[in-house]
């Protein structure tokens, strides 16, 4: 049962609505009604977790719940089936199943960004036939949906009603309008109608009001029609899909969905390198060919490069993340958000800080330096940019909320980069002295471990800010 | 006394002290200033080597201990808002970053001026100055971060998340002198300073408490006008204009 108790909301410092109270029971469907502008789709915000009311609460924390934006939520360079893979964490068949009963069989390995507005609807929609959900949070679910499309929503909606699931939609067109005449059986279509509706109107008191659909009848034809629907409707969808959510599988989860972004852009790998490598070069330009002098600036030269390069790339972390809506699903669907961070930050490390620090070897060779010293700053450089992704993916989420975003990264990451420019550096001077650098390159290690195991809570908890 | 503290946490109750503070404040801090100023010029010895430049310290001191004590009692203000999320504690905690920002820059600047006369350069990369160079750029960092980000309430979050992450600096810059082999000399005051001479003591004394009453007073106006236009919408503001 979902429980919504003296429930305000302000938007832009605009009072939307004030003191909902409302509930609705398991198996039941609200309907929510309203000029644009009235509240709805930020109520289900809300009600997913991604913002915060101004007053009141709710218990939506108490279920596994789904929001379906009336765009975006995911991002467009994967494919449904990956995407499918993710959301449901399942199984490629199963994934694949889910797909084929929306009618996307042909489209699994398309590219989100090349489906049609209906398609990538549907994309979103195979996450209702997910078992664990109990709280599905739809906004405009009808917007660019055709009849087939429709009937299968229908179905699957109440199935989802059918199993004790609570619905809550946002719509411009009443539920009864938009499936009727689409060839859905009398049973099922009954059993899709709302069993309240809950209108959001700022010249209403409070701004809302709540109407019950006094149909005793229907009450009492959903649960006598409870058998026939299940049967119905397992005919066509006979399966709901069991997740598992087992910590391992999370992370891998996440590890998944990552490595299939990275590889969407291979070009992302290479142009970081280069403009290193163009960065380190053009600098004796200005100061000077004399051997003696580059060496021994050669490692501050390439640590700071390094810093800027992963500096100007940290805002591919996030940005594309919320503007295509997927970091909502992340907050509302996943239980830590600490995991996605700290994966995320690991694969910025393997795929752009580490390369970075392998350049620096044949880079640290034109700056006349001898072989030792170099391994060792590579050693360094490459424990020393773990750190670093996790610095930049903390201030590239701090970034989120930002006008410039670069600049603010850049302000506040130069500062706090210094202690490991210090160790690192620091650790190439000992081996040019001749004395051994593994105390200092076990500072670096310890400061990177700690960033690893402290900074991606504070950005998950940053992330969470951003969106609120 | 808790209860009275825990009431400044109220706008208007702290808006109306903080009006009335902030002035007592400012002439309290500009008398000292004064006194402190004159009897630093007039009492305290000239320093044998170095002469009459030494006497800058009198402001190139308590500058650099107002730069490191502002940050931490933003620290506090940010860790107050992040339990209790009171307006005032964010307010404070914004006003408080450019006052520690220029207290930074003075100490910096007198800084240099001292070092031309005496080490022969305006600066050197040095342990401490670095830190606190350093520290200069955190202030920027975060103001910038105060300055950028659109929504109030979500500035505040993020600013007092950045402003508790900074503070590993502080001891950083207090402690280089003893963790590092520096150009800078070492703790002007204390336990080991027998040979400092006690008018210098008192001078010192005396302009850091003026640094202080002046310091406080600018952040508690900038706090009190930051204030009353986030509170803008409830109608103690009003009220208090209507008074005027």
């Amino acid at each position: 049962m979902l429980k919504v108790n003296n429930l305000s909301i302000v938007k832009s410092n605009k009072q939307l609505f004030k003191n909902l109270n409302l509930t609705v029971d398991s198996s039941n469907i609200l309907e929510i009604v309203g000029k644009n502008g009235s509240g709805k789709t930020s109520l289900l915000k809300v009600l997913a977790q991604i913002s915060l009311p101004k007053e009141g609460n709710h218990n939506s924390n108490k279920f596994n719940k789904i929001y379906l934006p009336a765009t975006g939520g995911m991002r467009e360079e994967l494919t449904p089936l990956k995407i499918t893979k993710f959301f449901l964490n399942c199984s490629e068949d199963t994934a694949i199943a889910a797909l084929t009963e929306l009618g996307l069989k042909a489209k699994i390995n398309t590219k989100v960004s090349n489906l049609s507005e209906g398609q990538k609807k549907r994309v979103m929609m195979t996450r209702i036939q997910d078992h664990s959900i109990r709280l599905l949070l739809l906004d405009e679910p009808f917007n660019a949906l055709d009849k087939i499309a429709k009937r299968k929503f229908a179905y699957m909606l109440s199935l989802f009603c059918s199993n004790g699931g609570v619905a809550l939609i946002a719509t411009h067109i009443p539920l009864k309008t938009a499936l009727e005449n689409n060839d859905i059986p009398n049973a099922i279509l009954k059993r899709c109608l709302p069993s309240s509706v809950l209108e959001l109107n700022s010249s209403l008191e409070n701004g809302w009001q709540l109407h019950y659909i006094n149909d005793a009848n229907q009450t009492a034809q959903k649960n006598s029609q409870k058998v026939g629907i299940i049967k119905n409707t397992t005919m066509l969808s006979n399966n709901r899909f069991h997740t598992s959510a087992s910590n391992i599988s999370v992370v891998k989860k996440h590890f998944e969905r990552e490595i299939n972004l990275l590889f969407s852009k291979p070009g992302d790998f290479i142009w970081p390198l280069v403009f290193l490598w163009m960065l380190v070069s053009v600098i004796p330009f200005g100061i000077g060919y004399d051997g003696g002098i580059l060496k021994n600036i050669a490692a501050g030269i390439i640590y700071t490069g390094v810093f800027l390069v992963m500096t100007i790339t940290s805002s591919h972390l996030f940005e594309p993340e919320k503007n295509s809506g997927a970091l909502e699903q992340m907050i509302t669907t996943e239980k830590s958000l600490s995991t996605y961070c700290t994966v995320k930050s690991l694969l910025f490390w393997v795929a752009i800080g580490l390369p970075l620090s392998i350049v620096a070897f044949p880079l640290a060779t034109i700056y006349n330096m001898s072989f030792y010293p170099i391994v060792i700053l590579v050693l360094s450089l490459s424990i020393g940019s773990l750190s670093l992704a996790m610095m930049l993916t903390l201030f590239s989420a701090l970034g989120l909320m930002a006008r410039q975003a670069q600049i603010v990264v850049g302000l506040l990451a130069f500062p706090s980069i210094v202690p490991i420019l210090i160790f690192g550096t620091a650790s190439v001077r000992t081996v040019v002295d001749g004395q051994s650098p593994f105390n200092l390159i076990f500072v670096l290690l310890g400061l990177s471990v700690f960033t690893l195991l402290v900074f991606p809570q504070i950005c998950a908890k940053l992330l969470e800010i951003s969106l609120e | 006394m808790l209860k009275k503290l825990s009431q400044l946490s109220s706008p208007p109750v702290f808006y109306s002290t903080a009006s009335r503070l902030y002035l007592a404040f400012g002439v309290i801090g500009f008398l000292l200033l004064i006194i402190s100023i004159t009897y630093s010029m007039i009492a305290t010895p000239i320093d044998a080597q170095q002469g009459l430049v030494y006497k800058v310290i009198y402001v190139h001191v308590p500058s650099a201990w107002m730069s490191m004590f502002l940050y931490l009692i933003a620290t506090v203000y940010a860790v107050i808002f992040w339990i209790w999320r009171t307006d005032v504690s964010a307010v404070m905690m914004r006003s408080i970053l450019p006052t520690g920002a220029w207290m930074t820059l003075l100490a910096l600047i007198t800084g240099a001026l001292w070092g031309k006369s005496t080490w022969g350069t305006y600066w050197v990369w040095d342990a401490r100055l670095t830190t606190e160079l350093l520290l200069l750029f955190m202030y920027l960092g975060l103001i910038a971060t105060a300055n950028m980000i659109e929504n109030e309430e979500k500035t505040d979050k993020a600013l007092s998340i950045m402003i508790i992450l900074g503070l590993f600096n502080i001891p950083l810059i207090y402690f280089s002198v003893v963790f590092w082999n520096t150009l800078h000399q070492g703790f002007s005051l204390g336990a080991s300073s027998a040979s400092v001479a006690s008018e210098i003591k008192t001078a010192l004394f005396m302009s850091t408490i003026s640094f202080w009453f002046i310091c406080f007073s600018i952040v508690l106006l900038r706090a009190k006008g930051l204030l009353i236009f986030r509170q803008s919408s409830s109608n103690w503001p009003t009220k208090i204009f209507e008074k005027k």
